[in-house]
């Protein structure tokens, strides 16, 4: 589903990515992990299209991000760790305009169910400025899943969520995985990654230190067998 | 806490300083700040006598002419702003002083202090540029004295602004908690209204004589009697800014500052409101860490009363512009406050009255002043209303995400704009021809229905040129344009502003030279085929309107491919 190539971004000389190729097949959760700074939002950015990688190809569904962004972009869903919204449309006005753009023939039956599914109901009228931290967040998310893509891609997906909207948003995480999405799980909750990920990248100075489920890592690292994934994150980084 | 205040003050001055004069060692910001310096000499410091001929009239008219002001300003503080919280707090000092073991009143005098600083480097840059740049004594008592009259007025409309609040939010509870207010604004405006009554004959008598005989029984009016009790405070707060020497300045300055005290005991006191409003400000703050964090402000929170969240349904299939335009147009209704409307009535009715006064007819006079309306919403609009790429610039990482190509989202960002004002300034000259329509004194009903055909033909393609040099310059030069609801300022952003509205004018002028060569044209063409006069015109403007369609066209193709080529982490957005 997701097919990343020798993907290298460089911001003037300092090189944010360098090199990193993995694929994402449907059903896998792939989580991102690494220190500050070690490129993880541009991995992330670069496989929505909001940058443009300076060299290596990104596949979306089959479509190159380069070649074909429409098409590719129809496939994917990015949900930021920072909510950004449009400060004078509503929560249902939110999806109806995002359901247009991704060409959602039937907006009017998927959106209550995912106001159900994330807990907006009662705030459908609202405007951004009237929810909190959390809702806006959960907003960002339903307007993800709106045109059910087939990658989503998580930054931070529960920074702002109650223990409820946690436990939730995992859930909701963990179904359209086993409904055959391919997710991209960046985060800094260790344990999170922990429970919902089938496969970890780990990512220091732009590069990729460690690629596979825990077991593979494992195998190359039989010192680290039986330590928690944040052990190996430190050990592997050197923190 | 002022020794707290004074230091966060002087530390933000002087880093606000050094990341500007950093930021002037990009060449796009330092033509900027050439610009707008080259503005402000042309405008104020070129040679000149920095007096005027309001310093050559008696002291009593200039302090007539001053309370005159005092009277429009407060006029227009109590009744016509739209702002929540008289003291809006940013997040940080929300987070800090709230947090802080200090007591409202040192919250309060913490704010009343910083806003002071602020109001008293606008009065020294005021004062500096009406006097040309000549520094001396003059410059200094000058510059006391408007920014005593500054703060002054700025406390008041504070004091107004939580008295609203507080009528606002608790109705008679409300009112009984602020009857010592009450009390003295109902003296204040029923003495003025008793004063009024007895003294207007005679004013208007008098003007009718002239304007000097007028300005003089006012004067007179002001400074006998009761008017002088009533207009005492006004004229205290004037008096040392009208002061030419510095005996003058001293004599006036006790008056000034007791009414001053008074002032900042008076917004003090009102803590009660304060904190509720200040609370309420904060809490909703809190909800838009995202946008404040990104250093761009806030926009005001939905008033239930006055903007209604209906809208129109999107329907789910059709181009992705439409569902921009929707968005957009959304936006716009939102920002409109039927409080804009009434401003906008009573500015049509006070214009109609005065052209009246000129022995202009009624239905004459309220067509010049729609024409005059029309032509501000098709010159200014573009420019004052933001919602377009100007807005969601900073929203640029979602946009980029949407699987849309980039002429789609410029058509769909611009589109609405150009609908709404196109709306708006053809149904204003539609209803200037309509009240005129049976003015026998104007030309012929068919040569005045062919100007208004080539009118609301033209308009919309003078709209969409200016939209489209307002996204094009957010796009090519982000950095240069102030991205999101918020005006950035400085002398660079005046710059900016500057060469931006030229860039325009220039954009419309080279727009212009192949329509206006269709025009003449095609108003050849007709002519020679016998249809010349205003219809063949009209005919020569539609094709010409329809050249800039093109050009407009044209255009969109090529900002799209630069925005599918922007990246947002180079793109400098402010």
């Amino acid at each position: 589903m997701l097919r990343v190539q020798g993907l290298t971004r460089l911001y003037d000389r300092l090189v944010a990515v360098e090199d990193l190729s993995f694929t994402v097949a449907p059903g896998e959760v792939l989580g991102l992990v690494g220190p500050n700074g070690a490129g993880k939002t541009t991995t992330l950015r670069s496989l929505c299209g909001v940058i443009t990688p300076t060299r290596g190809s990104i596949e979306v569904g089959g479509f190159d991000l380069a070649r074909d962004p429409v098409r590719a972009k129809r496939q994917i869903a990015f949900m930021p760790d920072e909510p950004q919204l449009f400060d004078y449309l509503t929560v249902v006005e939110h999806l109806r305009f995002t359901a247009r753009l991704y060409g959602v023939p039937d907006p009017d039956t998927r959106i209550p169910p995912l106001l159900r599914e994330l807990e907006l109901e009662e705030k459908a009228d609202a405007l951004p400025t009237e929810l909190s931290r959390g809702m806006r967040q959960k907003l960002v998310i339903a307007c993800g899943l709106i045109h059910d893509p087939r990658a989503l891609v998580f930054d931070e997906p529960l920074t702002g969520l109650d223990p409820a909207g946690i436990r939730k948003m995992k859930l909701t995480i963990v179904e359209r995985a086993r409904q055959g999405a391919a997710v991209v799980l960046s985060s800094h909750l260790l344990h999170l990654v922990e429970e919902i990920c089938t496969r970890v990248l780990i990512l220091q100075r732009g590069r990729a230190v460690a690629l596979g489920t825990l077991e593979e890592i494992l195998s190359g690292r039989p010192d680290l067998r039986g330590r928690s994934l944040e052990d190996i994150f430190l050990a592997l980084t050197g923190g | 806490m002022i020794g707290a205040a004074w230091y966060l003050t002087r530390r933000s001055l002087a880093n606000s300083a050094r990341a500007r004069m950093r930021r002037l060692r990009q060449p796009k910001y330092a033509a900027a700040f050439a610009a707008g310096a080259l503005y402000l000499w042309l405008m104020f410091l070129r040679q000149g006598s920095p007096g005027t001929a309001v310093s050559l009239l008696a002291p009593e008219t200039r302090e007539t002419m001053a309370v005159l002001v005092e009277v429009v300003v407060l006029l227009v503080t109590w009744t016509a702003s739209t702002t929540e919280s008289p003291f809006p707090f940013t997040l940080a000092e929300t987070q800090f002083l709230f947090a802080a073991p200090l007591t409202r009143r040192q919250v309060m005098l913490f704010k009343i202090f910083r806003s002071q600083v602020a109001l008293a480097t606008s009065a020294v840059i005021t004062v500096f540029l009406l006097r040309r740049g000549a520094w001396g004594l003059a410059t200094v008592t000058h510059a006391l004295g408007l920014w005593l009259a500054y703060a002054t007025l700025n406390l008041n409309s504070a004091g107004m602004g939580l008295l609203r609040l507080s009528l606002a939010q608790h109705g008679v509870v409300g009112a009984r908690r602020r009857l010592g207010t009450l009390l003295v604004l109902g003296a204040g405006l029923g003495g003025a209204w008793w004063v009024a009554r007895r003294d207007l004959p005679g004013i208007e008598t008098a003007f009718a004589h002239g304007f000097g005989a007028g300005l003089e029984a006012l004067t007179t009016a002001l400074h006998s009697g009761p008017g002088a009790v009533l207009s005492w405070p006004l004229r205290a707060v004037a008096d040392p800014l009208l002061a030419r020497t510095p005996g003058e300045l001293v004599a006036a300055l006790p008056p000034a500052l007791l009414i001053f005290g008074l002032h900042v005991w008076w917004v003090v006191g009102s803590s009660l409101a304060f904190e509720e409003a200040a609370t309420d400000a904060a809490v909703r703050r809190a909800g838009l860490l995202a946008g404040i964090r990104q250093g761009r402000g806030w926009t005001r929170p939905r008033d239930t009363r006055t903007h209604p969240l209906t809208s129109s349904r999107l329907a789910p299939a059709g181009g992705p512009e439409g569902a921009f335009v929707w968005k957009n147009v959304l936006g716009v209704r939102r920002e409109f406050s039927p409080r804009s409307l009434i401003v906008i009535v009573i500015a049509t009715v006070g214009g109609v009255a005065s052209l009246r006064g000129g022995h202009l007819p009624a239905s004459e006079a309220l067509g010049a002043i729609l024409l005059f309306a029309a032509g501000l919403v098709t010159l200014l609009g573009p420019i004052a209303l933001r919602f377009d790429l100007r807005r969601d610039l900073e929203l640029l990482e979602v946009l980029k995400t949407y699987p849309v190509r980039g002429r789609a989202v410029i058509a769909g960002e611009a589109g609405a704009l150009l609908l709404t004002l196109s709306a708006a300034a053809g149904a204003l000259v539609t209803a200037a021809f309509l009240v005129t329509l049976t003015d026998a004194a104007l030309p012929d009903l068919s040569d005045r229905a062919a100007i208004l055909a080539a009118l609301l033909t033209t308009i919309p393609s003078v709209i969409a040129v200016f939209l489209l040099v307002q996204n094009a310059a957010v796009l090519v030069f982000p950095a240069w344009v102030t991205v999101g609801p918020q005006r950035a300022a400085g002398l660079e952003a005046t710059g900016q502003r500057m060469l931006l509205t030229l860039g325009s004018l220039l954009a419309l002028a080279v727009a212009l030279v192949p329509a206006t060569a269709a025009i003449l044209g095609i108003s050849w063409g007709l002519g020679r085929a016998g249809l010349d006069g205003p219809w063949g015109m009209t005919a020569g403007v539609a094709g010409g309107a329809a050249v800039i369609g093109g050009e407009c066209w044209f255009a969109v193709q090529l900002l799209g491919g630069v925005f599918d080529r922007m990246d947002p982490s180079s793109a400098g957005i402010p």
